[in-house]
């Protein structure tokens, strides 16, 4: 573990050595340009409160520097760093600061493509909040899906170049950083709990939960996919394929007798996949229709079931998002989604069904100058029958401040993806300065 | 009593009918709603422009939030291209629209808005485009237009030639075709002063679907600038809100090559 800590520090490192590399000299070409005018800064300071009906769930202050640097040659470096610091304990004990580089990468144009190199955000896929496509980037689910989606998705090194061919962009990605999804740790109000996303075993097993086991070839293991994408007679067309580490690790099980009783030992283990979909969109009058498709392949379920050799059963995974926005409404929005996984095998005791279907609306208006916004936000799993709430207000008080009240209703049984944080239920409350 | 009255209906019917006489005469003589129409879309605008245009938005409080943007436009044929970049402040910082307008009218334009906090670019209908673009008092339909003019939506008439502000007009009545367009549009009239010698509107006053005055939009600062003559300041007055909208346009330039390729997807998400 410390020795993968360190290769990936050196990694890093000379990652950011290379960044940087590359752009000093262009800062040093700028003779037109002062430095003061070509670099541009900004801060963002924000706070939120989230109270249920028994605590205080969190009490946080962000606070984003970001600067931008203009450099010759159409070149640009961003950096952004977050210091994010919660007074209170609930939402994850183990986690209540940090601080950290989000994001440092150089862009800039070689002929007509584009290249973004660094550490970055990558988002595919038409969906909102559903996760097909999306998938480039890890998430952060310290706080489930209630984090606005920018600050939730854990940003990663790569090389990401878009290049156009005719009328067909071709966008390559290369990801040699090893970074995965962040769960809550098991003290932490949104750690999962629910039996069809953590595998159970009889009471009387004693379980030995190993330390994840993650890939450590830096430039094997690295992740690598491309987008075709192309505006085809009104259509926005794109295909996609992405060879990945699945970012959510296997828990293989193996299961021994010991002088005690049964134990079962769990490693988790990061597992490769094959990614190849597509998505759409249009419009139709007042009407926007989009859509996404994902097949993917080892997609690794758990199983309960005692007489399995590793307790995990391998599958194909197909996921489908289809989604319609109407605007006949002036200043307002309806969006409505239907998002499903079908998995390839279904067997007994898997610890999920092969088949998962949700449904998402989305009502949005604007008031007074897109001063005054309101929307609701609602996601149900038809399966499980539980779901999730989100009406919330926000109001820029000038360009500056922005001031918002929510309240986030969990309902469903307790099994659900949703239902499992039915005691969560809060009020949000929050102000972002912006300088 | 009934002498002295006779001779005064006699000369104010005489008058009356003089008079409508002449307003036919002159009415006749003055260009249809049309032909206006017709010069005003055939107005040089040059095949591509880059510009900076500043927006200030004034609540009826007189709090003012002021947007910098950067837009470029380019005519590909008869298809044109335009797309807006938000420079700053920062809570808008990033936000961008594309549109494609084509010149069949039973074609829909294209749409696209790029939304920084989502990091995705958004298909958007554009049959909305009665809709306040962006927080402003500018229809998605007025900044797509660019003070020119949709020839097929409306029904023209021009009701006379007058001074303004010192420039020989023509007012044009346009009223919607039909009940969905004036809908859609957000009007149910548009009262226009177009500048007789140069084809750009100078004023303009617009009636919302019941009928009531909703906004005016002065047009100021004209000049020419590499020989195409340019506005360079809109101020819009919402009746209804008392919201105000100012557009300050810099930095025109039409000799300045456009890349084709500034109006595309990737060119939204890339930014400025």
């Amino acid at each position: 573990m410390i020795r993968l800590q360190n290769v990936r520090c050196v990694v890093v490192c000379s990652y950011l050595l290379l960044v940087l590399g590359l752009s000093l000299p262009m800062l040093t070409l700028a003779k037109e340009q002062s430095f003061t005018d070509a670099m541009e800064t900004s801060l963002v300071v924000s706070s939120e409160v989230a109270v249920d009906k028994d605590e205080v769930q969190k009490s946080e202050i962000l606070v984003i520097p970001e600067i931008e640097i203009d450099l010759p040659m159409q070149s640009k470096l961003t950096g952004i760093a977050r210091i994010r610091a919660d007074a209170d304990k609930s939402i994850d004990p183990d986690d209540q600061t940090d601080v950290e580089l989000r994001e440092l990468y150089l862009q800039t144009d070689i002929g007509r493509s584009l290249w973004t190199l660094g550490k970055q955000q990558v988002v595919w896929g038409k969906a909102d909040g559903l996760k097909v496509l999306d998938v480039v980037n890890p998430r952060d689910f310290r706080e489930f899906i209630l984090d606005d989606f920018d600050n939730a998705r854990i940003p990663l090194w790569m090389v990401n170049a878009e290049i156009p061919i005719e009328d067909v962009t071709l966008q390559l990605l290369w990801i040699p950083d090893q970074t995965y999804h962040k769960f809550a740790s098991t003290k932490g109000l949104y750690a999962f709990r629910s039996s069809t996303l953590v595998p159970t075993v009889p009471a009387d097993v004693v379980v030995d939960l190993q330390n994840p086991t993650e890939p450590d070839h830096r430039f094997g293991d690295a992740d690598w996919g491309f987008r075709l994408s192309s505006f085809w007679k009104g259509w926005d067309l794109s295909a996609n394929y992405l060879y990945h580490y699945s970012d959510t690790p296997v828990l293989f099980r193996e299961l021994s007798t010991t002088p005690t009783g049964v134990k079962a030992t769990m490693t988790p283990r990061y597992e490769r996949s094959h990614l190849i979909g597509g998505t759409f969109s249009n419009a139709f009058g007042d009407l926007t229709l989009r859509g996404e498709l994902g097949y993917s392949t080892d997609r690794y379920i758990s199983t309960n079931d005692a007489t399995d050799s590793d307790g995990i059963v391998k599958n194909n995974e197909l996921a489908y998002v289809m989604g319609l926005d109407w605007y006949g409404f002036s200043d307002s929005l309806v969006s409505l989604q239907f998002f499903q996984t079908r998995l390839s095998q279904n067997k007994k005791q898997m610890i999920r069904d092969g088949l998962d279907s949700t449904l998402t609306l989305l009502l949005k208006r604007v008031f007074l100058n897109d001063t005054l916004s309101s929307e609701i936000l609602w996601l149900h799993n038809i399966d499980m029958g539980d779901g999730l709430l989100r009406p919330k207000v926000s109001y820029d008080l000038n360009d500056e401040i922005q001031l918002w009240l929510g309240v986030d209703v969990f309902y469903g049984d307790d099994d659900g993806l949703f239902g499992q944080f039915t005691e969560r239920d809060r009020f949000v409350s929050g102000i972002e300065i912006s300088l | 009593m009934n002498h002295s009255i006779k001779p005064i209906i006699f000369q104010t019917i005489l008058f009356t009918v003089m008079s409508s006489s002449l307003s036919v005469v002159m009415a006749s003589s003055l260009p249809s709603g049309d032909e206006i129409s017709q010069h005003i879309n055939a107005r040089n605008d040059g095949v591509q422009v880059s510009r900076t245009l500043t927006m200030e938005l004034i609540d009826r409080r007189g709090k003012t939030r002021v947007r910098e943007t950067q837009g470029f436009r380019k005519y590909f044929g008869n298809e044109k291209r335009t797309v807006i970049h938000y420079l700053k402040p920062r809570n808008v910082k990033g936000t961008a629209f594309l549109t494609y307008d084509y010149p069949e009218a039973n074609r829909d334009d294209d749409q696209w808005l790029y939304l920084p906090a989502l990091r995705k670019v958004r298909r958007i209908s554009a049959s909305d485009r009665g809709d306040y673009f962006l927080g402003t008092d500018f229809t998605y339909e007025d900044i797509k237009k660019e003070n020119k003019v949709s020839i097929d939506d409306y029904r023209r008439e021009t009701l006379r030639e007058e001074m303004l502000d010192g420039f020989r007009s023509y007012v044009v009545e346009s009223i919607p075709v039909n009940d969905k367009t004036a809908k859609e549009l957000g009007y149910s009239k548009v009262l226009q002063w177009v500048d007789a010698d140069i084809w750009i509107v100078r004023k303009s006053k617009f009636w919302d679907i019941q009928g009531n005055l909703l906004k005016t939009t002065n047009i100021k600062d004209i000049r020419q600038i590499q020989g195409i003559w340019t506005v360079h300041r809109m101020e819009v007055v919402n009746h209804k809100t008392s919201h105000k909208t100012n557009f300050t346009f810099s930095n025109v330039n039409y000799e300045t090559e456009v890349s084709d390729d500034s109006f595309t997807e990737r060119s939204l998400r890339r930014g400025l």
